[in-house]
């Protein structure tokens, strides 16, 4: 009979046998190593069962060729390209622009009390004039209008000034409405306004405005 | 030994007999460590049809590296982990509850088995004692004894702590030795 081999025995032997050692201090560890490598030998002898290596082997082939696959490439490498770039450039400066563009050509209406839209020719030519082609007067700045146009003033007040051609004049806004007539004719279709007369200032004198519409002229 | 990358490249051309070439030369290692493991050899051969569709999806996707190592290499380690992961949905690796104190009562003193037992009445007594291991057991001793792999290795791979490996070795090792004995002489 052999020797019975404890639990922590054989605990031992085999963490002797997994660190390497082969030769057993005594008769009954040679003999455990000795089952040990028999077992290792019989782990790497054991027969695999028969294989079918042709069905294996057309699976294979099949599988590489019946569901091609695409070789997935390697995500490219950010480079620098200029025409994605300049077009970005683009995009920003013509946001820019507009952004800076669209005050200008906002034209509140009615106009601030101190503004004054001055427009060339007839009403028709007026119409047919592009708003954004209409500009705005300062106040008090002298209007000299052309010997072959006439002009029509818009006020802020909703007055309009039709005015001949070669008529000199400016237009302060600012507390009393004041026309400061130099030379020419006016026609006024001015606005009524309670406690805010227009007065016509002219090298001779000046004229309240009482009625509507009235046309004054300076001939110097 | 054929080379690896000449077996890729003759892969991409479809070459039957690539295909052939590597079934004889690495399935039969394979499907040795597939029945160790799983202990079925019906289920050891899907495995080992999975391994090698997956070498074969690799090589296609072109992410086949013949410079990270071997189609050996590859294919073992690939089928040893479907084995794990079969086994995982079955068996608690960490469980070292088992019948060990019965075995031990029941089975004989005998230190190991008979040196002069011839080969066919080993392989059968083998066959019988790696049968009466328990998964984990089994596991552990195929992965240390066949693919070389340390206690720590097999503890990282199977998730658990070294203590139980070692256990789990020992207990497998002491398992087959007396079976082996036991076995042998019933023959």
């Amino acid at each position: 009979m052999n020797p019975m081999i404890t639990d922590k025995q054989e605990l031992e032997f085999s963490e002797r046998y997994s660190s390497g050692i082969r030769e057993g201090r005594d008769e009954t560890e040679s003999s455990v190593f000795q089952a040990y490598a028999a077992i290792s030998e019989g782990l790497r002898t054991y027969p695999a069962p028969n294989l079918d290596v042709s069905a294996l082997a057309e699976r294979m082939a099949q599988e590489m060729k019946l569901h091609p696959e695409p070789v997935r490439t390697r995500r490219r490498a950010w480079t620098w390209n200029p025409a994605p770039a300049f077009a970005v450039v683009c995009a920003v400066l013509l946001v820019f622009g507009l952004v800076q563009l669209v005050p200008l050509l906002y034209v509140p209406n009615p106009a601030p009390a101190d503004s004054i839209l001055f427009t060339t020719g007839s009403k028709a030519a007026e119409d047919a004039v592009p708003w954004i082609w209409k500009h705005r007067l300062q106040n008090g700045r002298l209007v000299t209008v052309p010997s072959d146009t006439s002009a029509t003033l818009r006020l802020s007040d909703g007055s309009v000034i039709f005015c001949s051609p070669e008529t000199q004049l400016s237009i302060r806004m600012t507390g009393q409405r004041r026309i400061i007539l130099n030379d020419g004719s006016l026609v006024i279709h001015a606005a009524h306004i309670p406690d805010k007369d227009m007065i016509v200032q002219t090298p001779l004198g000046d004229a309240r405005v009482v009625g509507t519409v009235f046309r004054i002229h300076v001939n110097r | 030994m054929a080379d690896s990358g000449d077996l890729i490249q003759r892969m991409l051309r479809s070459e039957r007999s690539s295909f052939e070439e590597i079934v004889k030369l690495y399935a039969e290692d394979v499907l040795r460590q597939c029945c160790l493991l799983l202990g079925d050899r019906d289920e050891a051969q899907d495995v080992l049809q999975e391994a090698m569709l997956r070498l074969v999806h690799l090589v296609k996707a072109g992410k086949f590296r013949t410079a990270n190592g071997s189609i050996k290499g590859f294919l073992m380690t690939a089928s040893r982990n479907l084995c794990l992961d079969r086994l995982k949905k079955r068996v608690d690796f960490r469980s070292l509850d088992e019948d060990w104190v019965l075995a031990q009562a029941e089975l004989s003193t005998t230190l190991s088995p008979d040196r002069a037992m011839d080969a066919a009445r080993f392989e059968s007594a083998f066959d019988k004692a790696l049968t009466e291991l328990t998964a984990a057991q089994r596991a552990v001793l195929v992965m240390h004894e066949l693919n070389g792999e340390s206690q720590s290795e097999i503890a990282a791979t199977l998730g658990l702590h070294v203590e139980c490996v070692r256990t789990h070795l020992y207990r497998a090792r002491r398992k087959m030795r007396l079976l082996l004995a036991r076995f042998a002489g019933e023959l």
